[in-house]
């Protein structure tokens, strides 16, 4: 009997308490989420179709799956910003973009350093922001001595202020006798400032996170421009290395 | 005194059980679930052209050396090619978007394509980059098809262009814009990783599981 009496006494017990374990905090009551697709039915939650939009005033409710696919919708639907701002042709190039004298029948494209450090117009990458670092660097010269561009590739790390959670990247490029882009960004993201005494046309993102951003510098020293392009990357960051840049 | 020890020992017990269904119980609703997007080689052709900017040739791979490089005819299409596979079940675990990345102007335009991979909260999971390439519909968004074993998707994102930036001839340079895309990069009959001599690589066939770009992130469902 005593042995019984103890038999039980440890077995029923801890049967019930594995069991009552197992169940609250097992996820088998989502196993049927796991089975994967058949014949091409989808599972789980879906974006929304091309169409549709954010509610009027409404605000990003970011702890939602594809909230961000309405505001991307959106910027695609909007009239894209076609005109000058800061000097700076948007959405647009001047006649002669095309003229033969702007061609170059073959170039030269550098990847070094000491490429850059020794162009026509290098830019300055010492003072970045903290989490932005140099990814690839090319400098492009034509054939007869004319300078095309030079062209930076930066990253940005996870977690760096201003920044996606998972980083981001920059892309900035210079070049002389250029003051155009062919951005198709709505009107209402673009806008005129300055930085360091220059002139320049901001592009914001669509909303905070999602979408590109991007800073063009009026360069008076070359008749062209300096374009800070960055994704995942807000504008106050770009703004930073493009102080960077200038100084 | 015996009725005491008894209570004491079921105490005991239920508490030894009690843990040891804790320790064994699947806690992964709790925990995260993996996802994971690879990408694959764009071009078209069947054939892979080293040595156009310098990055393909033994001992010039670095870390930051991501780009690979595959023979096109002018106006082939490119494509996103990729595999997705989570541990949650879904069928879309993201979307991808296509951006026209361009630079230059005029005739010295630099055509460049980037796709975007993002998560289905729009974190950006930066982009997969395909150089000398005019993008195909830009501003387009799909969604990345996956599942609990790796379900495969392409979709065309651009076109090559010759005389591209007016200098390269036609061809795809493919490769990530940032590093946590992780590389794993293993070309056979080649003299160490990464090295992608002319012989090694050539073969488009024998490339195609060894060159892929992978990005994993954990979530605890969608």
């Amino acid at each position: 009997v005593l042995l019984g009496a103890v038999a039980a006494a440890v077995l029923i017990p801890a049967a019930t308490g594995f069991l009552v374990a197992r169940v609250f905090f097992s996820d088998s009551a989502t196993a049927s989420d796991r089975v994967p697709p058949e014949g091409g039915t989808l599972t789980g939650i879906l974006p929304p179709g091309p169409d549709v939009t954010p509610e009027p005033g409404s605000t990003p409710d970011r702890s939602r799956p594809y909230w961000h696919i309405p505001y991307e919708n959106q910027e695609r639907m909007a009239p894209k910003f076609r005109g000058e701002l800061a000097g700076l042709l948007i959405g647009q190039e001047p006649p002669d973009a095309h003229d033969e004298a702007r061609r170059c029948p073959g170039a030269v494209i550098e990847t070094s350093p000491n490429a850059m450090r020794e162009s026509w117009f290098p830019l300055t990458l010492s003072g970045l922001p903290d989490g932005v670092q140099v990814k690839a660097t090319t400098v492009a010269t034509c054939d007869d001595g004319r300078p095309l561009w030079i062209e930076v590739d930066l990253e940005i790390a996870p977690g760096t202020a201003g920044a996606g959670a998972q980083g981001g990247t920059i892309n900035v490029w210079r070049a002389p006798g250029v003051r155009w882009w062919l951005n198709e960004g709505s009107t209402e993201r673009w806008s005129e400032g300055e930085i360091e005494g220059r002139p320049v046309a901001l592009l914001d993102e669509i909303v905070e996170g999602i979408g590109d951003a991007a800073i063009i510098v009026v360069d008076e020293e070359t008749g062209g421009s300096t374009r800070v392009w960055g994704s995942g990357a807000s504008l106050a960051l770009l703004q930073q290395v493009a102080e960077a840049m200038y100084e | 005194m015996k009725r005491m020890t008894l209570m004491g020992v079921a105490i005991l017990s239920a508490a030894a059980g009690l843990l040891a269904g804790l320790l064994t119980a699947d806690t992964s609703y709790a925990a995260t679930h993996t996802y994971k997007v690879w990408n694959w080689p764009g071009g078209p052709t069947a054939q892979m052209n080293c040595g156009w900017h310098q990055v393909c040739l033994p001992g010039q791979y670095g870390p930051d050396y991501s780009f690979i490089d595959w023979s096109s005819a002018t106006g082939s299409h490119i494509f996103w090619r990729s595999t997705g596979e989570n541990t949650q079940g879904i069928s879309v675990t993201g979307t991808i978007t296509v951006i026209n990345a361009s630079s230059g102007s005029g005739s010295t335009t630099c055509h460049r394509t980037e796709v975007e991979l993002k998560t289905p909260l729009g974190t950006s999971l930066q982009r997969i980059r395909y150089s000398h390439t005019s993008p195909f519909s830009a501003g387009s968004v799909y969604n990345v098809p996956s599942g609990l074993s790796g379900v495969s998707w392409q979709t065309r994102v651009g076109t090559t262009v010759d005389w591209d930036c007016g200098v390269y001839r036609n061809h795809l340079h493919q490769g990530r814009t940032h590093t946590n895309w992780e590389k794993t990069t293993v070309f056979p009959n080649s003299d160490a990783p990464d090295n992608c001599n002319w012989d090694a690589c050539r073969n488009y066939a024998s490339v195609w599981t060894h060159w892929q770009h992978k990005r994993t992130w954990w979530a605890s469902g969608y």
